[in-house]
């Protein structure tokens, strides 16, 4: 698993560096590490409604907005961790086709309809698009697992280039996708090579607690807050199958 | 008649003397030892070892020395020895080696008595900084101080910035628009021939060495040294240096409370014995909610670490050492302080400690006192020695059943008694709308148990330490909660207001 993981992030690295350097044909790597708008593949077809009509879908019945008083505890350690299992499930679970669109779509929230100053009503807006996005997901619950880690992701993405690192790729016409991926790489290869990381790749549970208690020491430590580590985490483990 | 060999003698001579200074200089203190980085005081033991092994090996301290010094009465000189020093029938003389042997080390005695000497010799010029010195002495020794004298008859062609706005001055006296190139005509200096007196191009580097030690001493004769002098307050500036030296703190900041020490009889010990204790705990500081169980005294101390000394949460922190915490002190130290003024600075033992930091230049003194609930806050001022220093108190926060202090209104507590006027409230906060209970009940409601990580970053606009004090009645959301942004930003506007606040007269 560490081996597999290293060698991915390496790979990603090295990607992200060098733009001359393209995969003849759309391999794993490409899939990972550049995200394109998926093209339609026709042993996969999307659901005909959806594709036709992706802005605007369905109207999907609202939560009610009601304050309420006793709140279902959702936080504990073992929710956290089965929460963490399952996005990894999810995640891998979805096919490419499913996870390019939720990744461009999660994209075009927060530059458009969800764009805000403020985080919270930023994030008010996201909970309500997410909801609009996976309506029309062949896997509901998958799909809210993974936007929710991509909203997390995004929300977060700042912390890891630094404004004046964002003027210069801007200046250059560099895209900023590359360059997070090789961070979150470098943010999985050491979780990898960390000792909450020694799990087998396909035992989802012991990922999920190895994230769980990675993620809050890096917390703890100051570095990153527990809920974009956990994301990020959960999602590159996740895609790289 | 007492006959010393002349290299045991001068060894002797020589570390006695070594250790002498070092004793006056106060270099054997332990707490200044134990603050040279283990890099140095392992670099002083090899070169002790190493060094002494040479210098027994080179100088034969197995055999007895070519002469030797004679103490004792006239007639039982040897014949032929160099009188020194003679009263009466007593005399000192200088022998050369005979059949009657000397007085020698043995050949580990001297290894072992050199070693010591040159263990004390490395205690007295190596320094924390001898290290990085000594990393570039081959860098330092061979760049380029100064200009070289080009060669007769070479041209070096030097590419001159142009002055900003001259171009079109220039321009402009060509065209015959203007007939004074003002700021903008070349500088006569660059033109004249001068004798060039720095370095020569073949000139050795001993050579042009003692030119500028010559240059230097002619232009201290002459006065018009642009170095001046004063020599009224040369004591002061050599006093202030040997002070630096010696690592005498600038500052000395009294914090009294009345909590107990926290942690172990391990960790205490540790605490006196190990005077950067406290840098290394800093390693251990984490961003978390107070465990139960926590002792009132480590939370105090977590505290300050955070507001004062992490570097971790923001810039200017301050170094721990000038800063003495003084555990189960009297709840009324504070206002005997103000009241007793100079008397009291021996009830609580910290007349030392300050007057080893009035030595200093612009000595730094202040006593803040953080004392259980119950005693006013006050504020007031001691004098001692014709200076004034600040004495402020105030109360810590009411614990609640489990022990634990609001970590808000501790917070506010420490930072306000050094900044008594500081406040940090809804407008300092990160993000300018806050999260309220019912706004987050409403929202963690929302999808059922999905959207788990989205509604923890929510938390992000909930700030603890600036009265959001509800995200406590949720304490499964408390193991994520976002403490470092909080954290930081209480700390950055405490430190700002604090250095402020020194900065006043």
């Amino acid at each position: 698993m560490k081996a597999l993981l290293f060698l991915l992030t390496l790979a990603s690295a090295a990607q992200a560096a060098d733009d001359r350097i393209k995969p003849s044909t759309r391999g794993l790597f490409d899939r990972i590490i550049v995200p394109v708008i998926p093209t339609p593949e026709p042993e996969e077809p999307l659901p005909a409604e959806p594709v036709t009509a992706p802005v605007e879908p369905t109207p999907v019945p609202k939560p009610p907005m009601v304050a309420h008083k006793t709140v279902k505890p959702q936080a504990n350690p073992d929710l956290r961790i089965q929460y963490l299992e399952r996005l990894i499930q999810s995640v891998r679970s979805l096919p490419e086709t499913e996870r390019m669109r939720l990744q461009t779509e999660a994209e075009a929230v927060f530059s458009g309809v969800c764009r805000s100053s403020d985080p919270t009503l930023a994030l008010s807006c996201s909970f309500e698009a997410a909801a609009h996005i996976c309506s029309i997901s062949p896997n509901q619950g998958a799909c809210l697992s993974m936007i929710d880690a991509l909203v997390v992701e995004r929300l977060n993405a700042n912390r890891f280039i630094s404004a004046r690192e964002r003027y210069e790729m801007m200046a250059r016409g560099e895209p900023m996708n590359k360059a997070l991926d090789y961070r979150y790489g470098s943010l999985v290869a050491a979780f990898s090579l960390s000792k909450a990381g020694a799990c087998n790749a396909n035992d989802f549970h012991c990922l999920a607690l190895g994230i769980d208690d990675y993620c809050q020491n890096k917390a703890r430590q100051g570095h990153l807050s527990y809920q974009s580590c956990a994301a990020l985490i959960g999602l590159f483990i996740g895609r790289n199958d | 008649m007492i006959r010393i060999g002349l290299k045991s003698l001068v060894l002797g001579l020589v570390v006695a003397g070594l250790i002498a200074f070092a004793g006056v200089q106060h270099l054997f203190d332990i707490r200044r030892v134990l603050s040279l980085q283990p890099e140095v005081l392992w670099l002083i033991g090899c070169l002790a070892s190493f060094i002494s092994l040479g210098l027994a090996f080179f100088l034969r301290s197995g055999r007895e020395s070519p002469y030797h010094l004679a103490i004792g009465r006239h007639e039982y000189r040897r014949p032929g020895s160099l009188p020194l020093l003679t009263v009466k029938g007593y005399g000192i003389w200088m022998g050369v080696q005979d059949e009657e042997s000397a007085s020698e080390f043995g050949r580990v005695s001297f290894a072992l008595i050199s070693g010591l000497g040159l263990l004390v010799f490395g205690l007295i010029i190596l320094q924390n900084r001898s290290l990085v010195l000594l990393q570039h002495f081959y860098h330092n020794m061979t760049k380029d101080y100064g200009h070289i004298c080009r060669k007769e008859g070479e041209e070096i062609v030097v590419a001159k910035p142009p002055k900003m706005g001259c171009e079109l001055v220039k321009k402009a006296f060509a065209l015959g628009y203007t007939k004074d190139l003002g700021d903008c005509a070349d500088d006569p200096a660059d033109q004249d021939e001068e004798i060039c007196t720095h370095r020569q191009w073949d000139e050795p580097a001993a050579h042009y060495s003692y030119r500028l030690v010559e240059r230097f001493i002619k232009t201290l004769l002459t006065g018009s040294s642009p170095l001046k002098v004063d020599t009224e307050k040369l004591p002061e500036l050599v006093e202030s240096h040997v002070q630096g030296f010696l690592g005498v703190p600038r500052s000395v900041i009294h914090i009294f409370t009345d909590l107990p020490e926290p942690g172990s009889w391990l960790t205490k010990a540790r605490r006196r014995l190990h005077p950067n204790h406290c840098q290394d705990e800093l390693r251990e500081l984490r961003f978390r909610m107070t465990e139960q169980g926590a002792e009132p005294g480590a939370q105090l101390e977590d505290t300050l670490n955070h507001l004062l000394f992490s570097p971790a949460v923001g810039r200017n922190a301050d170094y721990c050492r000038p800063y003495i915490i003084h555990w189960g002190a009297a709840a009324n130290t504070c206002s005997e302080l103000m009241s007793k003024g100079e008397a009291a600075l021996d009830t609580y033992d910290v007349r030392q400690s300050i007057d080893a930091v009035m030595k200093r230049p612009k000595p730094l003194v202040s006593f803040h006192c953080l004392v259980a609930a119950g005693s006013a806050p006050a504020h007031g001022t001691l004098s001692y020695a014709g200076q004034t220093f600040k004495v402020d108190a105030v109360t810590l926060p009411t614990a609640g059943p489990d022990g634990i202090f609001p970590s808000n209104e501790l917070f506010a507590a420490v930072a306000q008694v050094f900044v008594p006027e500081f406040a940090y409230n809804n407008l300092d906060r990160n993000r300018p709308l806050n999260l309220s209970e019912d706004r987050f009940q409403s929202e963690i409601a929302r999808s059922g148990d999905n959207l788990m990580l989205a509604k923890f970053e929510l938390l992000r606009s909930s700030d603890v330490l600036a009265g959001d004090q509800w995200v406590y009645r949720y304490p499964q959301y408390m193991d994520v909660y976002p403490w470092q942004p909080h954290i930081a930003n209480f700390v950055s506007r405490f430190r700002k207001a604090y250095r402020q606040n020194e900065e006043k007269p």
